[in-house]
């Protein structure tokens, strides 16, 4: 059944074609990993489905339902989440105050008149806090101010947040950067548990091969803005035009 | 000459006059704005600035008010330097003043740059307007410790008219202005320090890759904006009365609005824009003084909301 | 994926305390005594129980206590403040603590809130001569009135961001102002303002009796002449509104609204990614505080309704003002506005009529004798100094003390103070400044003031 859909997804910024008719249809319970050069138009691909960036033609659509001009916040709602590249948290807060965030959002939805209650007092969030907490191991630093935290556990509580809001869909993107290979092996267990235990559905924007081949049920591979490959993972690493992609033949 | 007739000539001789001034006010913010993305709510302190030592450089004043008078002085200021120069009245101190000043201020630019811009490049927005907001009220108020709180007249270096409708002074700044705009425009587009600014503009991060020394670009951007707005200053106070808030009201304000309207980071668009705000502000001082200002800052809210990037200006400069 | 929010109100979740922010972990234990004193104030009925008192004890501060010191330095009452400082101070607390809000916690800085002090003052103004001259059916129609200007004001304003938006604002206000002193003159009086306002007595008592004077008229005996007799129904109508208020402020600093704020001021783009509208919540935060100046704005007509009310009220120099008071009293809390506040107005008022004839005795003879005037610089000295609470004490004069109290705490119990990961909070002020405590109003970020209140 189809989770994520896009049809002709196009973005021109004046001359230039960032995205250019790209057709993605992904299943639910998939994941499915978008690969290719730098300026592949990767990123923006993402920023189009998840309402970041309005699209010059096409159309996404999510649940069977059109999202394609909708506002980011609309689309979380929805049950897509996105996580950060870079590890986008809120520094001078705690660990815990950083998903409740995200609790209240999942809980209450997009906007309340609540200004008047104390924020402690609201047991179904607390619950969904501790939740996610646990879940990427974070509960004894719940208290810590979050600037403090080394650069892997801020990488954990970006996908803590995003976790948050009880997502059917969830957009990774670059995962792994920047991390050690102890940090990424640990992302890659715990990608690896969300697909098992929570059954995500989650498209994966990366350059680490190793994990694609690890995660990925299909690859997508974009150059230049156009998809020019898609498929399990030993098919694209065959294809010819994907290896010219990547400079000749640069071992995948 | 009929009423119409006149109304119009006036409207069309302020509207160039004050579209001058704020295009010489926007092009200066316009310049920082673009290439640091630095948002200088200082920049009428510096048309401030420029007002009160061109003030004092072409007329005697006296005092009443402030720590000078308190002690001691009771006058500040050069004695005028008059002459008559094809029957016409000139106060020849003007001319140094024109020199004088934008030299003076755009030292004072270059240290402005280097003690409270730098420092606040990297830090959010909010910082930036606050220091900047802190500076120009610090600036106003040692001009007003300095000077007293009280307003001084206008002075007008050439009197007489032609055809006893058309001021004489009017005409010769609106020359002066056009020249000087004309003259940033140019250096702007066709020199190698213009190519650094507006490259700047367009992609600083690409401009300190390839090796430019940009820092250093960065004071002189600065401290041209600087001059530039103590030129309007300069020229505003030969028409309009000289005041510790004319920082603010006459030329903050309009510079943001002129740049908001023209596009951030546009010279074109500085000079397009101080010229249309000017035109619709001489219009409405001629026929609904009353309106006038509001007219201002509402047509400036209509181009926020409608168009945020402006007349020429690129979507890059935040929104 | 979102339920209906039926979360109940009880006493249940971690039992932290009872109405407070986060603070340290239970596990945490007591600390030091500070430590302790700082948890507790962070109690809801401790932070209005003892803003009441600080309060009521401000005009005592304010003219008692500051004229003893004068008269003892100066043989003057000079640096005293007197009976009208106070009910001023209180009006703009209100105003400021709205303000910061907005500044403090969701980071937008608009130059244009005295649009919403001044049309409360001037529609508090008008409804004395045109509806009721009853004090408080004023200032209520007059904070009512600043909730579909701010709608309208925010909703246009805050489609940009940065300094756009401080223009947009800025561009409003001086419309208004604009407008009530050219085209609006026949509604605000022009330039002349707005004179023949008149305040009802306030549930009989006239606004300018006295405790005292009450008292006199009920048993006819005089009551023993302390300093709390002296103050006035104004002032206690005023104090009322401050103490709602900081109740209120507390409320939505505690409420998911601190938090959602806090974090759209600190990284937007996130909040918007996690599924919150943005848009909307500054919207509030923009409305929200637009009432708070709308409530300083009535209740300063009210108090001024004999010398009138004047387009200044609505001018960009009023707007900055706010500015200033929030960051020099500290932003990010309720304690740091009302100290702004105080401060300022303290020094707009007392401080610039202030003249010292320098020097005297034996220093005379070397620096020779002129009058320090503080009539023409006391604004210069106060850009100064917030320009350097700008660039160095991001949490103004609020921040300035905890990090005193913190450092002489540290000293006196011979510790970093308190033990676990978990950080204290720290921003209470045991001294008798009449300002409310801090602590329960902390935006989270200035957690850290252990390390100089650095907060970005």
């Amino acid at each position: 059944m189809t989770l994520l859909q896009t049809e002709g997804l196009t973005k021109r910024f004046g001359g230039l074609v960032a995205v250019d008719h790209v057709d993605l249809g992904i299943e639910r319970g998939e994941t499915r990993a978008i690969i290719g050069p730098n300026g592949a138009g990767k990123s923006t691909c993402i920023n189009l489905i998840t309402g970041l960036l309005e699209p010059t033609e096409g159309t996404v659509t999510f649940d069977s339902e059109d999202i394609t001009h909708l506002e980011p916040y609309e689309t979380v709602q929805r049950g897509m989440a996105k996580s950060f590249q870079t590890a986008s948290i809120f520094p001078s807060m705690t660990v815990e105050e950083n998903v409740k965030i995200a609790a209240f959002a999942a809980e209450h939805g997009s906007f309340q008149l609540n200004f008047l209650r104390d924020r402690e007092k609201f047991p179904a969030v607390n619950a969904v806090v501790d939740e996610m907490l646990g879940a990427v191991q974070l509960s004894d630093s719940r208290d810590l101010e979050v600037g403090s935290l080394p650069y892997g556990d801020k990488r954990r509580l970006e996908i803590a947040i995003a976790l948050a809001a009880e997502p059917e869909l969830l957009l990774m993107d670059e995962p792994t950067a920047g991390m050690s290979p102890e940090e990424t092996q640990s992302t890659v267990d715990l990608v690896e548990d969300l697909q098992e235990e929570l059954g995500l559905t989650i498209v994966l924007v990366e350059h680490d091969m190793e994990i694609i081949f690890r995660v990925a049920d299909r690859i997508t591979v974009l150059n230049r803005g156009s998809v020019i490959a898609e498929g399990s993972p030993d098919e694209v690493q065959g294809d010819p035009q994907v290896q010219e992609a990547y400079l000749g033949g640069v071992e995948l | 000459m009929l009423p119409l007739q006149s109304t119009l000539i006036s409207i069309i001789i302020n509207g160039l006059q004050q579209g001058a001034i704020f295009a010489l006010l926007g092009i200066g913010l316009t310049i920082v704005l673009g290439t640091m993305k630095f948002l200088n709510l200082a920049h009428g302190a510096l048309y401030l600035v420029g007002a009160y030592i061109g003030m004092l450089f072409s007329v005697q004043r006296s005092l009443a008010d402030g720590t000078l008078y308190n002690l001691g002085y009771t006058t500040v200021g050069l004695k005028a330097t008059e002459a008559t120069v094809f029957g016409v009245t000139v106060n020849l101190n003007f001319l140094l003043a024109m020199v004088m000043v934008p030299l003076i201020v755009f030292g004072i630019g270059m240290l402005m740059e280097r003690f409270v811009a730098r420092p606040f490049y990297d830090r959010p927005e909010t910082g930036q307007l606050l220091v900047t907001f802190g500076l120009a009220l610090v600036v106003q108020e040692i001009i007003r410790a300095l000077f007293g709180p009280t307003t001084f007249q206008a002075y007008q270096p050439v009197q007489g008219t032609i055809a006893g409708i058309v001021s004489l002074w009017r005409i010769t700044i609106i020359g002066i202005s056009l020249v000087l705009i004309a003259a940033t425009y140019l250096m702007i587009e066709k020199t190698d320090f213009g190519l650094v600014v507006r490259a700047g503009t367009e992609d600083s991060e690409m401009v300190r890759l390839l090796g430019i020394p940009i820092t250093r670009s960065y004071s002189l951007v600065f401290a041209l904006g600087a001059a530039l707005a103590a030129f309007a200053g300069l020229i505003g106070a030969s028409f309009q009365t000289v005041s510790p808030p004319i920082g603010t009201e006459r030329a903050l304000v309009p510079a943001f609005l002129t740049i908001v309207v023209g596009g951030a980071g546009s010279v074109v668009g500085a000079i397009a824009g101080g010229m249309v705000l000017g035109f619709v502000f001489a219009g409405f001082q001629q026929l609904a003084p009353q309106w006038s200002s509001i007219v201002l800052f509402g047509s400036v809210a209509v181009v926020i909301l409608t168009r945020p990037e402006g007349l020429f200006g690129s979507a890059e400069v935040s929104t | 994926m979102s339920e209906a929010p039926t979360d109940t109100a009880a006493a249940e979740g971690p039992a932290r305390t009872d109405g407070g922010t986060v603070t340290a972990s239970d596990a945490g234990g007591s600390g030091t005594a500070l430590e302790r004193l700082v948890e507790l104030s962070k109690r809801e009925s401790v932070v209005v129980i003892g803003s009441a008192i600080a309060l009521l004890a401000l005009p005592v501060l304010l003219i008692d206590v500051l004229g003893f010191v004068s008269t003892l330095l100066f043989g003057s009452t000079k640096l005293a403040g007197y009976e009208g400082l106070s009910a001023l101070v209180l009006a703009f607390a209100i105003a400021v603590i709205g303000f910061d809000i907005l500044l403090g916690y969701t980071e937008l800085l608009s130059f244009g809130h005295a649009a919403f002090f001044g049309v409360a003052a001037y529609t508090a103004g008008i409804v004395s001569t045109q509806v009721s001259a009853n004090p408080l059916v004023m200032v209520f129609i007059g904070i009512v009135v600043t909730a579909p200007l701010a709608v309208v004001i925010g909703f246009l304003s805050i489609r940009r961001s940065g300094v756009y938006f401080a223009v947009l604002t800025l561009t409003f206000g001086q419309m208004l102002y604009f407008y009530a002193l050219g085209p609006g003159a026949w509604l605000t009086g022009g330039a002349n303002g707005l004179t023949d306002l008149q305040a009802d007595p306030l549930f009989g008592f006239a606004l300018s009796d006295t405790l005292q004077d009450i008292y006199f008229d009920m048993t006819g005996s005089l009551l023993l002449d302390v300093p709390f007799a002296r103050l006035s129904v104004e002032y206690l109508l005023l104090a009322a509104f401050t103490l709602a208020a900081i109740w209120l402020a507390y409320r939505i600093i505690n409420s998911p609204y601190g938090l959602i704020l806090s974090a759209i001021g600190e990284n937007e783009q996130r909040v918007d990614f996690v599924g919150l509208d943005v848009f909307r919540y500054k919207l509030m935060a923009f409305v929200i505080s637009a009432m708070f100046a709308g409530a300083g704005g009535a209740l300063f007509a009210v108090h001024e309704r004999i010398a009138g009310i004047y387009p200044g009220t609505l001018y960009w120099i009023t707007s900055g003002d706010f500015v200033i008071m929030a960051v020099l009293g500290g932003t990010g809390s309720i304690a740091g506005p009302f100290l702004g506040a105080l401060v300022f107005e303290y020094i707009s008022n007392v401080v610039s009529s202030l003249s010292f004839v320098l020097f005297t005795g034996p220093l005379k003879g070397i620096f020779g004798e002129f009058t320090l005037n503080f009539g023409s610089i006391w604004r210069l000295v106060l850009g100064g100094v917030f320009v350097l609470v700008v660039a160095k004490f991001p949490d103004g004069i609020r921040g300035a003390i905890s990090s005193a109290v913190e450092a002489a705490d540290g000293r006196l119990t011979g510790s970093g103070g308190g033990g676990s990961a978990a950080d204290s909070e720290v921003d209470v002020d045991p001294d008798p400044e009449p300002e409310t405590d801090g602590g329960a109003t902390e935006r989270p970020a200035s957690r850290d003031e252990e390390t100089g209140g650095e907060r970005r």
